[in-house]
């Protein structure tokens, strides 16, 4: 039993810290993120209550055992006057839930192997062109929403697809190969998401102490056995975490659905009914699937809560503490990498090529693009809804920043200073938002702010989703920013702030004068990479952002128009060409963070 | 004369000299008498309109480039165009709300709905009259003007469509198909065969709840064929198709190949033909009917006047935009083409002559509008929900067909099975239903406005749609 004079103590504790300094910095994240995240996914479940689970898992065409289709068909065909042998992957199907799980898994583990022997090979050798490798191997990161998957559609088309012309017209080898519906998806995802499983992976490798490995090695292990045994183990934390994410973003991806017309996916359907909602209903189907979708997400990201929350992050981002392990590779290495990895990586990184190739060729409908020109770049400032669509981005992120950086000063902080039980809590709730799928927020938000807010500057339907983008976009980002401002208070000594306090600074005086300066570069990366997100934001930009329609006065974001142009005659060309600009702001913002503030975090995951 | 008399002459001289300076001086230096009092010329307010569309952006900004330059717009002051592109659903609480002045494109049936909800106001003005008195009243028998009981006009067409299907010769060569020519056709085994011979679907067709252009299309062949055959050929045609989300995406799949024949409104027909000029558009003889894409003026507009001098600029100047090579769509008034840039578009000219010979068919409007909300949700419960097992039943039947191994009256009657409207229990009522004409119009409403029992109709048909092509499976495969 607790004494009464602990208690008391306890309480005389809570009180220093609950100065109303540390009661807003904790009242006004817990508020803003009860009104934009809780409330909205609590109004998914409610409406979701109207329709009877049973029925979703009783229909074949959400969930059936009995594959449907073949994974891989081979047949002999006569095609344009010649004989070959056509090869198709295609992949089976399991009705639309099962689709989503088992395409996340098979990207998940496809992804994992990459990524792991990506990461052993940087972590561990050096060579000739390691750089170059690094770099190659972050290219498919840079977010281009849509346009990425249009290209590696391109290359895989049986008939005028890159590798077929190769194959058959170039080399004059009887064989065509495609790969298409549910495969087609699996390997743009595959291709996409494999970097974040090796970023996370490589800065576990090197945070690896090296004593462990060498102590290995004395006791006779090595190779494999030394992989299998030390450095995959120790890797976990990193593999898991990166994992986890690859799961989930594959499993709330809609671009790739929509670019291989590819609706088995859960995705794909919520985005269909939501597109149908403007008609003034959204079906409670939608609810149920999204729900299922938030399980699902939610499920995998408890699976790795501890890795990501902010105090774990915060240990996790430093890398490199030790001196690396690094061993020069001989020749049987060489080759390996050179015949193997790097021929991996290009290709993986040629979708992000090929957005560049269709932005400024004049055009691509063969397997070889044609012509050069900057038309299509220049449409992007000069036609008026491409234009708008930019503006409008940078509005939102904009304002959303300004949200982020005051929610995730505010709650990093606290999190980071206030010894009040209340913290773990609010450090679940900033650090969710990368494990909750978009495409759920973006369902809640319609249900919530239509119907409480009918009629006021939240509804989307009456005053358009301009705000709502801005702070759909605040909640989503949040926790780029909470962790960086997270790590940047932990390398503040606590002392600092109590030599404020002591010489009679108040509580909000010593945040302004000594806290926020010390942690400004962090608070700056922070916020710069919460913006890079912003501006490529997807799942709420497709579906909320076209609430208002397409006109000189349109209120959506980027992701909407790239969405809207892919299917215009020549627009690919000018989604390419803002696919450019998103690379090129991401660029940017990496250069200024790595390079000039010398700030390492992980772009995605741990 | 004495010196005295020459000095006073002299005197006297340079005084006449000098008044008929000042005189002249004054003359022309004076201020020119006040003009009459003439008023300033009134210049009307600045007029600021808005039109919701369901127009591509490209069309609406050339009409508003095109316009703004127009002694209309200078007349009544138009400073500023603001175009929004909104799903139909949206339309009423836009015109209710006082955001909208002009509705344009969206096809007939959509405006007469509006007309139907009293949400249109008639055409009144003296330059608009004139205007419509330019464009015929029916073309191939289907109206091109609503004319309300009062005698007024409510809306009227700005441009024509015919519907029927783009293909691409190339990607036909490549299968070795002929050209198709009725819809009957896309409903063959011959259109069939690349499924099996390529494990590719040929033709391309769009989802009816994401694309007006297609359900238009899903309804011409219900009425022509009749109930029962037109769901047969739906069916097939579904069986052969790859079903994609919107009708540009069938457009844009027919231009790059993805499949040899689309499904299509004309006009996207001939943007092809100009983006690939192996594609074409081809109206299937005496199975189409010619729309008259509206436009009209909303109940409640704040600026009546300009939103009708728009229109009546629409029906005539501005049917240039039709022309325009990135839009190629058809002018209902035909005197564009006597000016030198309709001239110009001979290709355009003649495909209107060809439409405006179209052998139509009769299409009863009213009734489609009837069933159609149901109709859009059997086929994509029945057709495209489950677009995989009907094409995976179809490609065996047809595998055996080709084969040989079944003969035409069997095929004909698995055909026939595979086809047939389903018979399902009623979650309403709880007894045993076809899914004829009069039960789709019977629930339309309800279907409507409560999305649980929607929502257990779509599941119920596509279990039912399921079982039924499991069947037909089960039965191919004792073969």
């Amino acid at each position: 039993m607790i004494k009464r004079s602990e208690l008391l103590k306890n309480l005389k504790v809570q009180m220093f810290y609950l100065d109303p300094v540390l009661v807003t910095q904790l009242a006004f994240p817990t508020l803003m993120l009860t009104l934009f995240l809780i409330a909205p996914i609590a109004t998914v479940l409610l409406v979701s209550l109207n329709y009877n689970p049973a029925d979703i898992f009783t229909d074949p065409t959400y969930v059936n055992f009995n594959p449907r289709g073949s994974p891989i068909t081979i047949r002999l065909i006569t095609f344009r006057g010649r004989e070959f042998i056509l090869i198709k992957i295609s992949g089976v199907s399991l009705g639309i839930i099962m689709n989503s799980l088992v395409n996340s898994f098979i990207v998940t583990i496809c992804a994992s192997i990459l990524g792991i022997v990506v990461a052993f090979v940087m972590a561990r050798y050096s060579f000739p062109g390691r750089t170059i490798l690094r770099v190659l191997a972050m290219t498919p990161l840079l977010v281009t929403p849509f346009i990425n998957a249009f290209v590696i559609r391109k290359i895989f088309d049986w008939r005028d697809g890159i590798i077929s012309w190769i194959i058959g017209d170039v080399l004059h080898l009887p064989y065509r190969i495609g790969i298409e519906d549910l495969a087609g998806v699996a390997i743009t995802q595959i291709m996409t998401f494999f970097p974040i499983i090796y970023l996370n992976v490589y800065s576990s490798m090197i945070n690896i102490d090296p004593s462990m490995e060498e102590q290995a090695e004395n006791l006779g292990a090595k190779g494999l056995k030394l992989f299998r045994t030390v450095t995959l183990p120790l890797s976990l934390p990193g593999l898991a975490a990166g994992a986890a994410i690859v799961f989930i973003f594959s499993l709330e991806d809609v671009a790739a659905p929509i670019v291989f017309n590819e609706k088995r996916f859960m995705s794909y359907h919520i985005l269909e009914r939501f597109l149908e909602a403007t008609t003034g209903q959204l079906s409670p189907v939608a609810a149920t699937l999204s729900l299922i979708l938030l399980i699902l997400a939610l499920a995998a990201f408890i699976g790795i809560k501890k890795y990501v929350t902010l105090k774990q992050y915060a240990m996790l981002s430093r890398g490199g503490r030790w001196s690396p392990r690094i061993r020069r590779l001989r020749l049987k290495g060489l080759i390996v990498v050179y015949l193997f990895i790097l021929p991996l990586l290009l290709f993986a990184a040629f979708p992000q090529i090929g957005v560049f190739i269709y932005a400024l060729a004049e055009n691509w409908a063969d397997p070889l693009p044609y012509g050069f020109t900057l038309e299509h770049m220049a449409k992007i400032v000069e036609d008026p809804l491409v234009f708008r669509a930019i503006v409008n981005s940078l509005t939102y992120s904009i304002l959303a920043i300004i949200l982020i950086v005051a929610i995730g000063v505010s709650s990093s902080y606290v999190i980071a200073r206030a010894r009040i039980p209340a913290t773990d809590l609010l450090d679940i709730l900033v650090t969710s938002p990368i494990a909750l799928p978009g495409l759920v927020i973006a369902v809640g938000y319609f249900y919530f702010f239509t119907s409480i807010f009918r009629g006021t500057p939240l509804d989307p339907i009456t005053f358009g989703p301009a705000l709502l983008l801005s702070l759909a976009y605040s909640v989503r980002r949040l926790p780029f920013t909470a962790r960086a401002v997270y790590a940047g208070l932990q390398q503040v000594h606590i002392a600092l702030e109590e030599a404020s306090l002591n010489l009679g600074a108040s509580r909000l005086k010593t945040l302004v004068s000594i806290v926020i300066p010390l942690i400004g570069i962090n608070i700056l990366s922070g916020a710069l990479i919460s913006f890079v997100y912003c501006m490529s934001e997807t799942s709420v930009g497709i579906t909320l952002g076209g609430l208002k329609g397409v006109g000189e006065e349109h209120q959506a974001p980027i992701s909407f128009i790239m969405m809207d142009y892919l299917e215009r005659v020549g627009g690919p060309h000018i989604v390419a060409s803002l696919g450019v600009l998103l690379i090129s702001i991401q660029l940017l913002v990496i250069v200024l963070v790595n390079v000039v503030f010398k700030q390492k975090y992980a772009y995605i995951g741990v | 004369m004495s010196r005295l008399g020459v000095g006073r002459l002299i005197f006297l001289a340079i005084i006449v000299i000098v008044l008929i300076g000042v005189s002249v001086v004054f003359i022309f230096m004076r201020p020119p008498p006040p003009l009459p009092e003439k008023k300033p010329e009134e210049k009307p307010p600045k007029v600021e309109l808005n039109i919701i569309s369901r127009h591509p952006t490209e069309i609406l900004m050339k009409a508003r480039e095109l316009f703004k330059k127009s002694e209309l717009a200078k007349k009544y002051n138009v400073v500023k165009i603001n175009t929004i592109v909104i799903p139909p659903g949206l339309w009423r609480q836009y015109i209710e709300g006082g955001k909208a002045d002009i509705a344009w494109g969206g096809g007939p049936t959509l405006f007469d709905y509006l007309y139907h909800e009293g949400l249109l106001a008639p055409l009144t003005s003296r330059e608009v009259l004139e205007a419509i008195a330019q464009i015929p009243d029916e073309i191939a028998g289907m109206p091109m003007k609503r004319v309300g009981k009062d005698g007024k006009v409510y809306w009227v067409a700005a441009a024509i469509a015919s519907f029927g299907f783009t293909v691409n010769h190339e990607r036909l060569k490549d299968y070795n198909l002929p050209v198709p020519r009725s819809w009957r056709e896309l409903a063959s085994p011959i259109i069939g065969r690349p499924l099996v011979e390529y494990g590719e679907p040929a033709l391309g067709i769009a989802d009816p709840t994401m694309s007006t252009s297609n359900t238009r299309m899903y309804e011409i062949i219900l009425q022509r064929y009749g109930w029962t055959e037109g769901w047969k050929i739906l069916t097939l045609m579904a069986a052969n198709a790859e079903v994609y989300s919107g009708s540009e995406a069938v457009r844009d799949g027919v231009i790059r190949g993805e499949i040899a024949v689309g499904i299509t409104i004309d006009f996207y027909g001939y943007t092809a033909k100009l983006v690939n000029p192996e594609c074409e558009y081809i109206i299937p003889r005496g199975e189409t009917i010619v729309n008259g894409d509206p436009i009209a003026l909303v109940k409640g507009a704040r600026n009546p006047e300009a939103a009708q001098a728009f229109i009546a600029w629409v029906l005539t100047e501005g049917q240039k935009v039709w022309l325009d090579p990135s839009i190629n769509r058809m002018p209902s008034n035909p005197k564009i083409f006597e000016t030198p840039l309709g001239k110009n578009r001979t290709d355009l000219y003649e495909a209107y002559k060809i439409t405006l010979k179209t052998k139509g068919m009769l299409f009863n409007d009213t009734l489609a509008l009837m069933y159609e909300r149901v109709m859009q949700w059997y086929f994509k419960a029945t057709l495209v929900e489950v677009n995989d097992r009907l094409k995976e039943v179809w490609t065996k039947l047809l595998s055996l067909y080709f084969e040989g191994k079944i003969g035409e009256s069997k095929f004909n009657e698995y055909v026939s099975i595979l086809c047939a409207p389903l018979k399902f229990t009623d979650p309403l009522t709880g007894k045993e239903v076809e899914f004829t004409e009069e039960y789709a119009i019977s629930i339309c409403e309800k279907f409507e406005k409560d999305p649980t029992f929607k929502d257990k109709l779509i599941s119920t048909w596509k279990k039912e749609a399921i079982e039924k092509y499991t069947y037909v499976l089960k039965q191919l495969e004792e073969y």
